[in-house]
């Protein structure tokens, strides 16, 4: 009985251990490769960092209010912005349909050498807020709203 | 609690256990089905940026938690099953295994088809799909891990094993939306300043959450029961023939 | 809208059908073994 005990404790003490292993190696390799985990950048990212030009990369923001205009029928250019720096995104094609301004959005494509971001896809990204649309109605009217 | 952790450990206990509660949990499953469908479907009202899709949510969103608590219930059986030796924790982590691999992949599906409208593409490998389609591997490992050894003791020691080292996903999956960008957003319930999420549509999440989690507890009952009659007749089954062979 | 709820039909439609499928399948192994338990129980009785 006793030895039996000892026993079960030397496992469950082997497991632990192992656990706690395992959890230091992942948290080291996740840490170590961040960069290839994150999905996109944001526009300060993407400044601060140099030679992303001509790769294809994503970034990541929301579309600038009153920065979408149509310079034809499916040529669109926006800001994408973090609410501290900005980038120019120029895209050709169908657009989400959650697509508009203020909403988040990722544009996957390559930073020319101009500055300006050419995506050759772009993706709604959807916020964590969900409510009826009478209950947005109102929180925008009372000023209570807290989406950008 | 350790005298009710050894009444319960006991097989054939459980067998009788579970044959006189698994009527009651389908009851309650087929009953909170009705509400959360009622609810979800007709008396919920649509999002205010995504129409009509949100409804995906009900179904999506109680399967990932229940792919996530029945492989967080398989690694505790795991634990049970290596330190403890209780031949009930092996056979419930088995029995648990294809129940958890069906609703991840219900979670991956309905995702991918909630995704589909809402960000314009069916898949992304973002931290947050692909952690939890490693997860749904790790249930099919596991399946594989136990048909694959003759010995089913070795072969569930080994899914044991699995099950422990692959519990590191967990935190992956869950914390992967704060850790890195990803294209898939926070979370809407589980978080710490409240819900993020209208009380009309958080009742037919809660509802279907609760249907999901009495289906679980149904059909581990029925299949630990179906597999405990097995067991049961092919012991009778070799005594029979040893008795003949003497 | 209506493109909206096909894609709500086929959400649902496949979580049922897979969790049915699940079901049916469980619950009729589960009918087998006990068939077969019951018969064999009866043999050693006898």
């Amino acid at each position: 009985m006793n030895i039996a005990r000892i026993k079960r404790k030397k496992r469950l003490f082997i497991i632990f251990l192992a656990f706690l292993a395992l959890s230091i190696s992942g948290f080291l390799i996740l840490n170590a490769s961040r960069d290839s985990l994150i999905y996109f950048y944001s526009p300060s990212e993407i400044l601060e960092k140099q030679g992303l030009q001509e790769k294809i990369i994503r970034i990541g923001g929301l579309v600038e209010e009153n920065s979408v205009s149509y310079k034809n029928s499916t040529r669109i250019e926006f800001n994408v912005t973090d609410g501290n720096k900005k980038i120019l995104v120029t895209y050709i094609g169908i657009l989400p349909d959650l697509f508009r301004e203020g909403q988040g959005v990722i544009c996957e494509g390559k930073l020319n050498a101009l500055g300006t971001f050419e995506a050759n896809r772009i993706l709604a990204k959807h916020d964590e807020n969900y409510m009826p649309p009478e209950v947005a109605e109102k929180l925008k009217k009372s000023g209570k709203w807290k989406g950008e | 609690m350790a005298g009710i952790f050894n009444f319960l450990a006991s097989p054939s206990r459980f067998r009788r256990l579970s044959e006189r509660l698994y009527p009651y949990t389908i009851f309650l499953m087929v009953l909170f089905l009705i509400l959360g469908l009622w609810y979800g479907i007709y008396s919920s009202p649509p999002d205010y940026q995504q129409g009509e899709t949100v409804r995906i949510m009900y179904v999506h969103v109680p399967a990932a938690w229940m792919a996530m608590m029945i492989y967080f219930s398989m690694t505790l059986m795991s634990i049970f099953s290596l330190v403890w030796r209780h031949p009930l924790a092996d056979l419930l982590a088995k029995e648990s295994a294809p129940i958890g691999a069906m609703f991840t992949l219900i979670a991956l599906v309905t995702g991918s088809i909630w995704g589909k409208p809402t960000w314009g593409t069916w898949w992304v490998w973002d931290a947050r799909l692909t952690s939890v389609l490693i997860l749904f591997f790790i249930y099919l490992g596991h399946v594989a891990l136990i048909k694959l050894f003759d010995d089913e003791e070795k072969g569930s020691k080994a899914a044991a094993i699995l099950t422990i080292i692959g519990a590191i996903n967990l935190p992956i999956i869950k914390f992967s939306v704060d850790w890195w960008n990803t294209l898939h957003q926070p979370a809407s319930v589980m978080r710490l300043d409240g819900p993020s999420i209208h009380i009309d549509m958080m009742i037919p999440l809660i509802f279907m959450a609760f249907a999901f989690l009495f289906y679980y507890l149904s059909f581990l009952f029925i299949n630990t029961q179906a597999e405990l009659y097995k067991r049961r007749v092919k012991k009778i089954y070799l005594q029979n023939l040893m008795r003949k062979e003497k | 809208m209506s493109n909206q709820l096909t894609y709500v039909f086929f959400a649902y439609f496949f979580t049922f059908f897979v969790l049915i499928i699940l079901a049916v399948k469980s619950y009729s192994t589960y009918l087998a073994n006990l068939k077969k338990f019951k018969k064999f129980d009866i043999n050693v009785k006898k």
